[in-house]
């Protein structure tokens, strides 16, 4: 196992599906080099088939006797969809705007906002997913090469482009099907969970650009953490799909809120649930009973004016609070001349704390001006 | 379920056999390199590791050359960005996320953003953006153009609009800066223009069809609200015809962190939309009936004595006295001052404490005093020199009758009977009482009884309407209804009441687009005008049916059509200015900013009828939209990140945002600045002006009568360049924002140096607050001065308004709150509902690739599935959208939170994703309400706050496929 294992948490409840956090993954990472049909971050309504089409269908991850389970790569037409181009050029020719294929088939959003149910009890929520740096990754245990690994210091997994050869083993073997193909280099590309940025004192951009602040980053073992709370202490935050096995390193808090049902006569049956409970056990395990019940109780306790906790971490009143970096830990591995380390110039300060990284006070709001602290600076303000 | 490392062994090869690439050959191929267990550690990891690193390096680029920037297009949002630049090329945009955290008890406003504008470094490189002037070679919309200097662009523009100011005079001339950049420094540089060259200027708002009249008439402003952390701190959150998961999506946060912090969240829409699906209660209101639920909640507010009598007797017109005999307020002019039941004691010590002020007897009106039994005027409307509100004060102490019948002896001695207007909006809100309304709102009356007790009941209740009501051809009585609700709860400031949209007072802003008074501007009619232009009344015949118009309202087509020309004809040109809603039918030279006018006007002749009209069109954008096609010269604007601007309102947060390019960006094309351009435009006309004023020594070459406009009577084209840039101070965008700040109150003390080292925008200061404080560590809402000082509201009556009694609003039964039924066809069985679309701002980034491959890639239909069911229709069919004013072709979407009665089509598609260029405002008639378009009464007098809407909703259609 790494050493320390960064993870993230995502509340669904708050999660408005805008899809801002696959958008800021796309313009930092997958916008180019053969990763345009790639989004290392995606946003899917559930129920729905999800990117690729029916992933949770295609196999990967292990089975209960810890052995990998058969997969398939899903097909880049069908299942992931063709990223397809326009020809905006042919505006000024008086033409009209339209894709370069007639087939528009499917998408990585194509079932948006559909899930199930009938009108007028139709339901749906969000669950955005990047890749979930598990603990056991079925990528990592598909690689004929051991191309695939986790980094020692934070869990993070990533593709060796040096050793790995392009055999696609791993996107059969990840049951979330977050390892993409590159056709242009021939190799296997992922989220990289944004490590030049936490190194560097900035989150991944996927959360920290998400508007509906449903992100949390942290070490799972920084107890004053809201990762730490929400994972182990109240334990609201479940991995998806935990029965695939690969102990994932993403968290969500899953879907309380929804409005009640209607009857014939068009009257809202108090106490109704519009999204089956099994289908969120499928999801997030029985555990998910457990977590609802904490969310319910805790968000009655705040609605009678009591303090919870709970409730304080998720409604997040400090955006940069949302995330822990640690970033003197990282500044350690530079002590220890860890490879690569030159670039670990701190560009942000306000998401530097950790349980190795004492709350870097920040007095008033500059941002261009204080960006680019001396070293020493840093230290003796984190002393 | 840790596993051992043997068991990881067998699950690998385990994957071997598996899986269903490669063969197991393929390992044959080896490397040196032994690795232990790849999950714990990981020889030589830096190669790749540097890999990503150096890529994050290069977006990055270096972080004091960064810009600031928001995305200004008609979104509203406004938020601080922080552009990323690398070799003078932007590689992308990421959150400033700095702004303060104001209360720690409250969450702050970071990152705010959007999925829109987390890409617009992506467009701004787009093929579509327009890099060089052009100019049109073949026919319009044919796409022939040629690329041409700098110099014979403005040329060309400067001489059409010069010869239209002597052939036409000044309102020959539209200048006009569209929806696409809604920004306070920029924006102003074509709306100074305008006003400069006395040309006409349309009311935006009013066009887009985003307006809020109904509300205007209520409290005498239409944009009236809090700020969105406001709702954190409700009990309960109502959004009407709002989906703020999808249109709001910098603000959205803080819906669900208020339900965390204990707020009730309650939406009102007919489609079960984004935010529906996490709220305590979704109301499934039929479209087009919101008003019919308005005012069933308005009854049950009565009937179940919810409403608080003891503010509605101070703060609204509910105990003005109306006469029976002729529906018309009761004024001081009215009635017989001598006789005994009138308090002469009151009206004298107001007198006395008036000072000699005036008062204005027929905007003064009285209501019965239950102290005394008399009949008393009441202080603080428009007529009274006494501004307070407050009812108990030295020399008068009133209580106000809500009810009863009472007799009043007028000025002729005749009696007349008299009743609060309470009372006749109680009988009003008893003809829609809520199971008597069930079968047209769908609203259950137990939702209604609910309602009531939601809105009246807790603490704090705020009820937050969208802009698709005003978007029915009555929507105008439907926000009237809607706004009326509140106040009944007494619901102002602290206690939260209505939001539509706020706005900050913002003073000084003046100084950039305007010139102290000395020209008025030739303000339009929004709605009329693009009516006029368009022809539109042809689609009105085309589109309604007879029986249904006359049974809605009571008048057949013919009819309606004739007072409309009676109506419009009374209002056109100079002559009609203050006689209704004006507007200029000799407009022929238009010069156009970021205005894709024919995505959004309605209708299948506009487009020709709107051609044939404009002699000449000049078009100032960054990209090819779909009117830029039909323009005569193209001006190449740089877009968001290339410019220095400003932007403050409206004021759903307390922040001014600032952009500031980034260092050392590279030009892309040889686009300018609005304001370059504009200087650009003065200084050719005044060239040419003087040219042929020394070539003939005539003044009429410099001097262009314009005797109702201009002080001065003229048109000074000798001295336009002085003018226009304060004698050389304003002629770029930068100068434009230094100006904005050293001449603003609300933003001192700040400069372009703090703003842009705060990460791009600054903290209003106290001065913002319209009505209310703007204090440092709390929310905002409108109208606690009004609460807690007695001040008046901008209105006739000087408080919250129930009652208008201008002749018409009496002849169509809307003298007290109401509701009327959509006029759509009744033959086609689906309403077309084409709402804010989460991917674009209108128009704006609909073409954006990375977003269209994150919806469908085309224009997409939203049915129900059984719906669909019935009409053969399968998800992915191209599908025929008809009705008897033309027809569009788009993709269908299974959608089950689709009523079965609507359609549903987000909005903002250009006609050039249309097959045959056909959008879907084709099906769409906007017929002009004629409430929208009476003018005069009270302070529903033509301006900011009193236009009318298009109507985008009022159509209905029906579906094959094709």
């Amino acid at each position: 196992m790494s050493k320390r294992q960064l993870a993230m948490v995502m509340d669904l409840n708050k999660c408005i599906g805008c899809q801002t956090c696959t958008v800021a993954c796309k313009t930092q990472w997958t916008n180019r080099n053969g990763r345009e049909y790639m989004y290392w971050n995606n946003v899917e309504t559930h129920p729905g088939h999800g990117y690729p089409r029916d992933w949770m269908e295609a196999g990967g991850g292990f089975d209960e006797n810890g052995n990998l389970r058969d997969g398939i790569i899903p097909d880049m037409v069908l299942d992931y969809g063709v990223p397809w181009d326009y020809n905006h050029d042919e505006l000024f020719n008086g033409s009209l705007l339209h894709a370069n294929t007639d087939k528009l088939e499917w998408g990585p959003n194509w079932d948006e906002d559909v899930g199930g149910g009938e009108y007028p009890n139709s339901y749906f929520f969000y669950i955005p997913r990047i890749c979930n740096h598990c603990s056991n990754p079925g990528c990592l245990a598909a690689c004929p090469r051991e191309a695939i690994f986790k980094r020692e210091q934070d869990g993070i997994v990533l593709v060796d482009l040096e050793r790995c050869q392009g055999y696609r083993y791993c996107i059969a073997g990840c049951p979330y099907k977050k390892i993409y193909f590159n056709p242009k280099i021939s190799k296997s590309e992922k989220c990289i969970f944004c490590f030049p940025r936490v190194e560097r004192g900035l989150p991944p951009a996927c959360a920290h650009q998400c508007v509906g602040r449903i992100r949390f980053v942290g070490f799972l073992d920084d107890e004053e953490g809201q990762v730490y709370k929400l994972v182990h202490k109240y334990k609201v935050a479940l991995p998806l799909r935990p029965d695939f096995g690969t102990q994932p390193n993403v968290y969500y808090v899953p879907p309380l809120f929804e409005p009640p049902k209607f009857d014939e006569n068009m009257e809202p049956i108090e106490g109704s649930r519009r999204t089956p409970i099994e289908y969120l056990e499928l999801l997030f395990g029985k555990e998910v009973h457990q977590a609802l019940e904490t969310l319910k109780r805790e968000q009655e306790k705040r609605a009678r004016g009591e303090e919870s906790e709970l409730m304080d971490i998720l409604i997040a009143y400090s955006h940069r609070d949302m995330f822990r970096l640690d970033n003197n830990y990282y500044q350690g591995l530079v002590d220890k001349k860890l490879k690569g380390t030159e670039f670990f110039k701190v560009i942000d300060q306000r998401y530097l704390q950790g349980a190795n990284t004492q709350r870097v006070e920040i007095k008033d709001y500059t941002f261009h001006e204080k960006i680019l602290p001396q070293k020493e600076e840093t230290k003796s303000s984190q002393h | 379920m840790a596993i051992s490392r043997r068991d990881f062994l067998k699950a690998v090869s385990a994957a071997g056999v598996a899986t269903s690439v490669g063969t197991s050959e393929a390992f044959a191929k080896s490397n040196a390199m032994i690795i232990e267990d790849p999950r714990s550690s990981y020889p030589n990891s830096s190669y790749i590791e540097n890999m990503y690193r150096k890529e994050f390096a290069y977006t990055y680029g270096q972080k004091e050359e960064h810009g600031t920037a928001y995305h200004c297009v008609n979104c509203q949002g406004n938020c601080a960005w922080d552009v990323w630049v690398q070799n003078g090329i932007v590689t992308r945009e990421n959150q400033s996320a700095n702004y303060p955290l104001l209360n720690p008890k409250i969450p702050d406003a970071n990152p705010r953003g959007c999925n829109k504008g987390v890409q617009h470094s992506q467009i701004m490189y787009e093929k579509d953006r327009i890099l060089y002037p052009m100019k049109r070679v073949g026919e319009r919309g044919e796409g022939k153009w040629k690329r041409i200097s700098w110099d014979e662009a403005i040329t060309e523009v400067a001489t059409k609009i010069y010869e239209t100011m002597l052939t036409v005079g000044p309102q020959g001339n539209y200048i006009h800066v569209g929806a696409g950049m809604l920004t306070e420094a920029r924006a102003a540089s074509g709306k100074r223009l305008g006003t400069l060259l006395g040309a006409v200027r349309p009311y935006i708002a009013s066009y887009v069809g985003d307006m809020f009249p109904g509300v205007s008439l209520v409290y005498g402003e239409g944009n009236i609200g809090f700020t969105y952390d406001f709702v954190y701190t409700a009990n309960v959150q109502i959004w009407w015809g709002q989906d703020p998961n999808k249109s709001r999506i910098p603000d959205a946060h803080y819906v669900w962190e208020g339900k965390y912090n204990g707020s009730k969240v309650i939406v009102i829409t007919p489609d079960y939309n984004a935010t529906c699906k996490s709220a305590d209660l979704w109301v499934p209101v039929r479209a087009g009936y919101d008003g019919f639920l308005a005012m069933a909640i308005i009854n049950e507010i009565i009937q179940k004595k919810l409403y608080k009598p003891n503010f509605i007797k101070v703060f609204t017109d509910l105990p003005f006295l109306v006469r029976l005999d002729n529906k018309k307020l009761l004024r001081l002019s009215d009635i017989d001052i001598n006789d005994p039941s009138f308090d002469k004691e009151i009206f004298h010590n107001m007198e006395e404490k008036a000072q000699g002020k005036h008062f204005e007897e027929h905007e003064v009106f009285l209501s019965y005093n239950l102290k005394n039994g008399k009949f008393t005027i009441m202080p603080g409307s428009e007529g009274n020199p006494i501004k307070t509100l407050r009812l108990k004060d030295i020399g008068w102490d009133i209580d106000p009758a809500l009810e009863g019948v009472y007799e009043v002896r007028l000025k002729d001695g005749s009696k007349v009977k008299v009743t609060p207007v309470f009372e006749l909006v109680k009988a009003e809100a008893q003809k829609f009482a809520a199971e008597k309304v069930f079968k047209l709102t769908n609203v259950h009356p137990k939702i209604v009884e609910q309602l009531a007790k939601d809105i009246a009941l807790p603490k704090v209740v705020t009820l937050s309407m969208g802009f698709t009501i005003g978007k029915y051809f009555n929507g105008m009585l439907a926000q009237r209804a809607i706004a009326s609700i509140t106040p009944l709860c007494g619901r102002l400031g602290p206690y939260g009441g209505f939001n539509s949209e706020n706005e900050w007072s913002i003073s000084g802003l003046a100084k950039i687009s305007g010139f102290g008074g000395k020209y008025r501007e030739r303000f339009a009619s929004g709605f009329v005008s693009e009516f006029v232009l368009g022809n539109m009344m042809q689609d009105f015949d085309k589109l309604y049916e007879e029986d249904t118009f006359k049974q809605v309202m009571g008048m057949s087509k013919e009819d309606y059509k004739k007072k409309v020309q009676e109506m419009l004809s009374k209002s056109e040109g100079d002559k009609g200015v203050g006689k209704g809603k004006s507007y200029w039918n000799n407009v022929q030279t238009f010069l156009l900013f970021a205005d894709a006018r024919f995505r959004r006007n309605k209708g299948s002749s506009y487009k020709k009828v709107f051609l044939e009209k404009a002699k000449f069109i000049a078009y100032v954008d960054f990209r090819m939209s779909d009117f830029a096609n039909y323009a005569d010269i193209l001006l190449p604007a740089k877009s968001h990140y290339e410019v220095w601007d400003i932007r403050t309102n409206p004021g759903y947060h307390r922040f001014a945002n600032l952009a500031h390019p980034p260092a050392n960006l590279k030009p892309v094309g040889e686009a300018k600045s609005e304001w370059e351009i504009c200087t650009m435009i003065v200084e050719k006309i005044q060239e040419i002006a003087m040219k042929k004023y020394k070539e003939t020594g005539d003044q009429k070459y410099i001097k262009i009568p314009d005797p109702e406009f201009s002080k001065t009577g003229y048109r000074d084209l000798d001295t336009l360049v002085e003018e226009y840039t304060i004698n050389g101070q304003l002629r770029t965008d930068k100068d434009a924002v230094e100006i904005a700040l050293e001449s603003t109150d609300q933003f001192k003390p700040n400069t372009i140096e703090s703003m842009f080292k705060r990460g791009g925008y600054l903290v209003l200061n106290e001065k913002a607050g319209k009505s209310s404080p703007l204090y440092p560590d709390k929310p905002y809402n409108v109208f606690e001065n009004n609460l807690y000082l007695y001040e008046r509201f901008e209105t006739l009556s000087g408080r919250i308004t129930y009652y208008v009694d201008d002749d018409l609003w009496i002849q169509e039964g809307a003298n007290v709150p109401t509701a009327k039924e959509p006029i759509r066809p009744r033959k086609y069985p689906f309403v077309l509902m084409t709402p804010h679309a989460r991917w674009s701002i209108h128009s704006t980034y609909k073409t954006s690739t990375l977003l269209l491959r994150l919806q469908r890639g085309k224009p997409y239909l939203m049915i129900n599935p059984e719906i669909a069911k019935k009409k053969g229709i399968k998800d992915g069919d191209e599908v025929r959208v008809y009705n008897s004013l033309g027809e569009f072709y788009v993709m269908a979407k299974i959608y089950p939170s689709c009523p079965k009665d609507a359609v549903i089509l987000e909005h903002g598609w250009e006609p050039f994703f249309y097959k045959g260029r056909k959008g879907h405002n084709e099906v769409v008639a906007s017929p002009l309400n004629l409430l929208e378009l009476s003018d005069g009464w009270g302070h529903l007098k033509f301006g900011g706050n009193w236009d009318g809407n298009q109507h985008a909703y009022e159509t209905s259609v029906d579906i094959e496929k094709v």
